[in-house]
């Protein structure tokens, strides 16, 4: 029998990571006063919807697999791009935990079946999508500094343009250590390769930040012709 | 390495990326991604199974293939594709397979690496050797067979699954998929979002042909028409969403946390056979893989 190491990301760190995850999760939401409603469940559903379409339709059919991937990464920025406009549509603590939630069940079901499940989901809900929340705790649910009364317009793009960065930034984590370092090889039965994922790591930091800057920005302009 | 080399390689990079996006944009269109996502009114007996049991099967599909040698899926596969053929889906759903296999058979030849290669195959048989500066992108020295057939076997994995994903999608409603959450105990809050997400698939590929065709009309190049269609699709669809929530709040959605059902849906007989058969061929496949009479592949030789 071939073993997945040394390439696999250490058990106990991703237990470790979920466990802390689920803690914080619980304490935004609880601490947060603003719950979803209809309005805002029905945004997050098609919202949902569109990011996996946009990710595992539009983007794979660009990404697949094509030595460019992933400096280019058209389902990773499809993905963020659309997502930062979902969340920054409701702004609300949650919305970037069951929009993940969504994307993640729609996604199985037009594209990658149900194969893994539910490491996918948990996977994508409490990396991305509490990474998103934890921005909206943190910043009141003025995410992308939608809502903030700033005075110039610079300062609208430069704050947008952080949190969008930072978010790209963190996100940057979730598929080298996460889906290729641990759950891909556990489903599909592939031995992770270290050098891989530094590659994918070092590669995916600055695509993701330069869209996730550039998708708050939009996000930041369309939430306003939406809500 | 000779120049006629090099631009054979960055053939097999472009052909890898581009052939599964002509099929998917052009041999399948976004006409036909419409079709394969919408409910399709028949009735065959995909359409006569509770949505529970259809769930339940594909669970159990997941474990079998995820578990066994590849043409475990690949026989799942075959059986799935008999039901389509009612639906009048098959091209559509072959070209979709296509798509996925050829994309996932390439992916994984050219990044798997030659150790592991011989550990499950104990030899390499190399067919092209890519330029040295492919490994920056990630890419192994050397194609070999053995790394293309390591790549269909994981394709074939997943592809019984996708195969009867896809048939749940045609064959069952919105509502059906709504009571299904609803037995399985899944918050109402989740279950309206999820809903309103299958209700939107078909809606956004009519509502992006649309946004995208007027773009057309109005003199864009067509890639400029794609791109310049992604804002006026999102707004319409977001728009419409909070119309969908609105009518929702102003019938005292969400005023209770259970929903109440006029005609419940309960499991036939039929169910708990097809039901109590899954489970019966899941426990066979599992016990066979572990005396290892069926292999687990790719890992366990």
């Amino acid at each position: 029998m071939v073993g997945l190491e040394p390439g696999i990301t250490p058990l106990p760190i991703i237990v470790a990571y979920f466990i802390i995850a689920v803690g914080i999760a619980f304490f935004i939401i609880k601490k947060s006063s603003k719950k979803l409603n209809a309005i805002d469940l029905a945004i997050v559903g098609v919202g949902g919807a569109l990011v996996a379409i946009a990710d595992h339709i539009v983007g794979d059919a660009i990404f697949l697999p094509s030595g460019i991937y992933p400096i280019i990464n058209p389902p990773v920025w499809f993905r963020i791009f659309v997502f930062f406009i979902v969340i920054g549509a409701v702004r609300k603590v949650g919305s970037g935990m069951l929009t993940m939630a969504v994307f993640d069940i729609v996604g199985d079901l037009i594209h990658f079946s149900f194969v893994g499940e539910p490491l996918w989901l948990i996977e994508d809900v409490f990396t991305y999508g509490l990474m998103a929340d934890i921005v909206i705790f943190l910043t009141g649910g003025k995410i992308f500094a939608i809502g903030e009364k700033l005075k110039s317009r610079f300062d609208f793009l430069l704050i947008s343009a952080l949190e969008g960065g930072a978010l790209g930034f963190f996100f940057s984590f979730v598929h080298p250590f996460f889906t290729y370092g641990f759950i891909a090889p556990e489903v599909f039965g592939f031995v992770p390769d270290q050098a891989e994922i530094t590659y994918l790591f070092v590669t995916y930091i600055p695509g993701d930040i330069l869209i996730g800057a550039i998708s708050a920005i939009i996000a930041n302009r369309i939430s306003k012709v939406i809500r | 390495m000779n120049l006629v080399d090099v631009v054979i390689s960055w053939f097999f990079v472009i052909f890898g990326a581009s052939f599964p996006l002509y099929l998917l944009l052009v041999a399948i269109g976004i006409k036909g991604f419409e079709q394969l996502t919408h409910y399709v009114e028949k009735n065959t007996i995909m359409h006569k199974v509770n949505p529970l049991t259809k769930l339940i099967i594909l669970l159990l599909i997941t474990i079998v293939a995820s578990q066994s040698i590849w043409w475990i899926g690949f026989m799942l596969g075959l059986i799935g594709l008999i039901f389509f053929i009612p639906l009048q889906r098959v091209r559509l759903i072959i070209l979709f397979s296509v798509t996925q296999i050829f994309g996932m058979t390439w992916g994984f030849s050219v990044f798997t690496p030659p150790s592991l290669l011989l550990e499950i195959f104990h030899k390499l048989n190399v067919i092209w050797t890519f330029p040295s500066y492919f490994q920056i992108m990630g890419y192994v020295p050397d194609l070999t067979i053995q790394a293309l057939i390591y790549g269909f076997q994981v394709s074939m994995r997943v592809w019984g699954m996708f195969i009867f994903s896809m048939l749940v999608l045609l064959t069952t409603t919105t509502s059906q998929m709504i009571n299904a959450l609803s037995k399985f105990k899944v918050p109402l809050g989740i279950t309206f979002a999820v809903t309103i997400a299958m209700i939107s698939i078909p809606r956004i590929f009519e509502t992006a042909d649309t946004a995208y065709k007027i773009q057309v009309m109005r003199g864009e190049k067509k890639i400029i028409a794609l791109f310049q269609s992604i804002v006026p699709t999102t707004i319409f669809l977001f728009k419409n969403a909070k119309i969908t929530g609105i009518s929702a709040e102003t019938r005292c959605f969400m005023e209770s946390n259970s929903r109440t059902e006029l005609d419940e849906i309960k499991l036939s007989e039929v169910d708990k056979i097809i039901i109590s058969l899954a489970i019966i061929l899941t426990i066979v496949d599992l016990y066979f893989v572990a005396i290892g009479l069926i292999p687990a592949i790719p890992l366990h030789g």
